[in-house]
């Protein structure tokens, strides 16, 4: 009877291996980006450089430079010093192994440093044949964030296991910070998220476990 | 998918060789078959009726099936999936070449079907009407692997009631028959309830060695029940539906023995593989 299992088993289906289409533009930003800063104030810029798979990863060398010094000076750690009055722009460089990415961030010197990101937006968009749409928005809440749907919000009830994640990568949640099923499918609504910060991650992502596949986004924005 | 199975191994009560549709086994006569089903799909029908893609799953089922004439007008029924294997592909990033997910595989009883048919019309009638009850027995797995999403049953207890309507026929010298049926699937457990109709046409060739069968199956969902959604990481469970065509050729090595195959299709469906399905198997009809 043994034999006949392992005949059986034999003649059944391996497992085999699924190629999965999951890459994106490298990107390097900021995390504690800024509306203005303070003359004669120092401010520490940090940043979050991930790979073309939406994986963080430490850069090999990392270049900060101002575009007028004589408004502000930034060293090679990213710590930027307001010299004078004006709008100033900071480019950023990081290069790993071959790979070489870029970003611009630019702010204000002003009489007082202002960090008022405290919220950012977005639109959820279906990439397959199930309904999804709504408006949402990511936002601070004590040492949390709130995501917060609005009442235009849908997603189809025809999927099975249905998972909302923060993603820096909408084709896979390899990366992902897995927020929970979907058990609301219509109608505001929101997910207290905690251990997260508010420019950790740039796409709400909506994902069939089962099926291993897109089923919506929505990019998250400044405004 | 698991209903496509259960459908489409039930239903071939009535297709898999030259036997049956509404005819039920003479007394002490019988139908027994040993056969493997399967299916690989990365693709389905979506809620909406649309093809969209999935990761790569398999299903192998490997079954014992019988018709026994128990009198001249009630035969029992039993079909016994005794290994299903179902499986997913692992996931390999096309970027970095890693394993995003590793592939996993569940072996396992599957869902068992038994029931009895009755001939409503007498032996020897122009047509044969014949009406079955089969029950649906959760027997295999509802919730199995890491995320519950690997099945091989549904995890609940259906009744299928079918009235067949048969009827034997020459075209020129072809030794042919036809059944048209339709049904009632009660499903429990907040599943949706289902009515299925559907035909099918077979002839006889090479003096009845050889008989090719052609059908036609239909399955709509009452949805009356819980959403896919509702059902957590459940596939296919649950309001499926599909319209299907099956091609099966059997060979009749001699009197009794013999070797069927058959390949299964979809024109359209919802919540559903969207890949073919195919099965082979021995069968013994004593007739």
């Amino acid at each position: 009877m043994k034999k006949i299992l392992i005949i059986l088993l034999t003649l059944s289906g391996c497992i085999g291996e699924d190629i999965v289409f999951d890459e994106v533009s490298s990107e390097i930003r900021l995390t504690n980006p800024l509306v203005s800063l303070e003359i004669s104030t120092s401010y520490q810029f940090e940043y979050m450089l991930l790979n073309n798979v939406g994986e963080e990863v430490i850069p090999d060398e990392l270049i900060w430079q101002s575009s007028d010094e004589s408004i502000l000076t930034i060293d090679a750690d990213g710590l930027a010093l307001a010299v004078d009055y004006g709008s100033v722009i900071i480019t950023f460089t990081a290069m790993l192994g071959e790979s070489i990415t870029a970003s611009t961030f630019e702010f204000e010197i002003t009489d007082e440093t202002v960090i008022t990101r405290t919220e950012r937006f977005g639109v959820l968009k279906s990439t397959s044949s199930y309904t999804l749409e709504g408006d949402f928005d990511l936002s601070e809440e004590g040492d949390n964030l709130l995501l917060t749907f609005e009442s235009n919000y849908v997603a189809d009830t025809g999927l099975p296991g249905l998972y909302v994640y923060l993603s820096n990568n909408p084709n896979s949640i390899t990366n992902a910070y897995e927020i929970g099923v979907v058990t609301k499918f219509s109608g505001a609504h929101s997910y207290t998220i905690s251990g997260v910060d508010l420019y950790d991650y740039s796409y709400v992502l909506y994902f069939c476990k089962p099926f291993n596949v897109r089923v919506g986004d929505g990019e998250i924005k400044d405004n | 998918m698991r209903k496509l199975i259960g459908f489409i191994l039930l239903t071939s009560i009535s297709l898999a060789s030259n036997a049956d549709g509404g005819w039920p086994k003479p007394k002490g006569k019988g139908y027994y078959k040993l056969s493997q089903w399967w299916l690989v799909s990365d693709r389905h029908f979506t809620s909406s009726g649309n093809i969209d893609p999935n990761s790569t799953r398999g299903t192998f089922t490997t079954s014992f099936y019988a018709e026994h004439g128990l009198t001249n007008r009630l035969t029992g029924i039993v079909y016994l999936p005794f290994l299903t294997r179902t499986y997913e592909n692992t996931q390999i990033s096309g970027t970095t070449g890693q394993v995003t997910e590793k592939g996993e595989a569940l072996n396992s009883f599957g869902d068992t079907d038994i029931g009895i048919k009755y001939g409503l019309s007498k032996p020897g009638g122009k047509f044969v009407a014949s009406a079955t009850l089969m029950l649906g027995l959760p027997t295999g797995n509802a919730r199995g692997g890491s995320d519950g999403s690997f099945q091989t049953g549904d995890g609940e207890f259906n009744q299928l009631i079918q009235f067949d309507l048969s009827k034997s026929f020459s075209i020129g010298s072809i030794p042919a028959f036809g059944t048209i049926y339709s049904g009632f699937n009660n499903r429990t457990n907040n599943y949706s309830d289902e009515v299925r109709f559907g035909g099918e046409l077979g002839g006889a060739f090479a003096n009845e060695k050889i008989w090719f069968i052609t059908k036609l199956n239909i399955v709509e969902s009452l949805k009356n029940g819980a959403t896919a959604a509702e059902g957590g990481g459940s596939i296919f469970a649950n309001n499926t539906e599909f319209a299907s065509y099956t091609f099966e050729a059997a060979y009749y090595f001699n009197k009794t023995f013999g070797l069927s195959a058959s390949y299964s299709s979809a024109f359209s469906g919802e919540i559903i593989f969207a890949d073919p399905a195919y099965s082979v198997g021995l069968f013994l009809d004593i007739k």
